[in-house]
């Protein structure tokens, strides 16, 4: 029995230890007639003072061999940077280095067979260079909820564990 | 005189599951909250974590019953018993990750047309396997195996094994924590043991049915072939389904390939 139990959380652990992973962000043109998704390296949750590579894929063929790409990097302060972009296929793939935490706005401008497309999405940065650190949001909800929580599943353990002579009885067929 | 035995919730281990997998995500909601403070990523991290741990639960609720089979039901009798409420869990968990991928990080129902079609495709998988989770969960109760006979019952809850499949193609697709090779590497060993688990068990029913089968010899080629067959395609289902995350993984970028190693 212990064996069994000590081999089901083996197994579990090899799925929870997991690196932090990425994940794809879903934008909308200004008209919302089109839609893309915006991914970035690393981790989607880019480190100020180091590059991150954007990665746009357009969808429904809004970016072709002949589209012209803009993408710019607005900060908190409205600085704007023009940044360099490659077109592969659909992907347009951009390297930038934020240069500190804050709000940024990215927008990409993408021209096609006349018509223009922008797509704008809001990005925060707040890991690295800490320059303009951004205010840490708090939330009291959540610090009372974690305590609450962490609390409770400490006594929900310590009741299973003196009534476990009557939890091996009862739960049974 | 014989005493008579009183039912307590409180001595049920289903209760103290299903109680702690609400007071799990409380915790794992709040802390993540505290973690991260933009919303975007929290939406991300938050579904990533439930989703991973609707699959762990899932997973857990469906090795039970085949280990039971190999080591004996009565030596896992109480985790056979608790069977239904980590089932009833993981449902939870992947209604928590559902509701949080579709209304916090994509915004609602009406964003889904922006989506590529991999990404439908993908989340139609995700919802017929959280359809028939759903099922399993609602007909998780003693009153309905009453009603429905324990045969039809049983008949009904294998389908949580092609929810299983369908869960995992979904995970394949546009799941990102599958692009790391340790992650690949920990699935593919935990299907190829359900899997030999399970065929183990079939191959034991059917020389129970068919008794030419039980000898050695042919139990053990039928048991070999059928396991060799499962694993073959789980290893190709990376070469044979399209995964999302690869579309653009070491493409212009060796540093996001290097990342996944």
């Amino acid at each position: 029995m212990r064996k069994m139990l000590l081999c089901l959380l083996a197994l579990a652990a090899c799925f929870a230890i997991t690196p932090t992973a990425s994940a794809h962000v879903l934008i909308t043109d200004t008209t919302k007639a089109q839609g893309a998704i915006l991914h970035i390296i690393p981790d989607d949750d880019p480190i100020a003072g180091q590059k991150a590579t954007l990665y746009f894929d357009a969808q429904n063929q809004v970016v072709q061999k002949d589209s012209t790409v803009a993408v710019a990097i607005k900060d908190a302060g409205g600085q704007q940077d023009e940044v360099e972009a490659r077109i592969d296929g659909s992907l347009v793939t951009a390297d930038y280095t934020f240069p500190a935490q804050g709000a940024y706005e990215l927008t990409f401008t993408i021209k096609t067979d006349g018509k223009t497309y922008a797509f704008t999405q809001s990005q925060r940065v707040s890991r690295g260079v800490a320059a303009s650190a951004l205010d840490k949001p708090t939330y009291p909800w959540a610090e009372m909820l974690l305590l609450a929580s962490g609390i409770s599943l400490v006594l929900l353990g310590v009741m299973a564990f003196n009534r476990r002579k009557g939890i091996a009885k009862q739960s049974t067929f | 005189m014989k005493q008579k035995y009183t039912y307590s919730l409180l001595n049920n281990s289903r209760f103290y599951i299903l109680a702690s997998s609400i007071l799990v995500s409380i915790a794992v909601f709040s802390w993540l909250r505290l973690q991260i403070p933009s919303d975007q990523l929290f939406y991300i991290r938050v579904q990533q974590v439930f989703g991973l741990l609707g699959v762990i639960y899932w997973y857990i609720a469906l090795i039970i019953s085949p280990i039971g089979y190999v080591i004996g039901k009565q030596r896992i009798k109480h985790i056979e018993f608790a069977r239904r409420a980590i089932g009833v869990s993981a449902f939870y968990f992947v209604v928590l990750h559902g509701a949080i991928a579709l209304f916090g990080q994509l915004g609602g129902v009406d964003q889904l047309q922006y989506l590529p079609s991999l990404f439908k495709w993908s989340l139609l998988g995700g919802l017929v396997a959280f359809i028939i989770l759903g099922i399993m969960a609602a007909t998780s109760f003693d009153a309905v195996v009453k009603f429905m006979t324990f045969r039809r019952w049983k008949w009904l809850h294998r389908l949580v094994y092609l929810g299983g499949i369908v869960a995992m193609l979904h995970i394949w697709t546009v799941g990102t924590h599958l692009a790391y090779s340790g992650i690949q590497w920990a699935v593919f060993v935990a299907l190829v043991v359900l899997s030999g688990l399970e065929t183990y068990r079939i191959v034991t029913l059917f020389a129970r049915k068919y008794p030419e089968f039980q000898s050695k010899d042919y139990f053990i080629t039928l048991f070999g072939s059928l396991w060799l067959f499962w694993v073959i395609c789980i290893a190709a289902t990376p070469s044979v389904v399209e995964n999302y995350h690869s579309r653009h993984s070491g493409r212009n970028n060796p540093q996001h390939s290097q990342e996944h190693q």
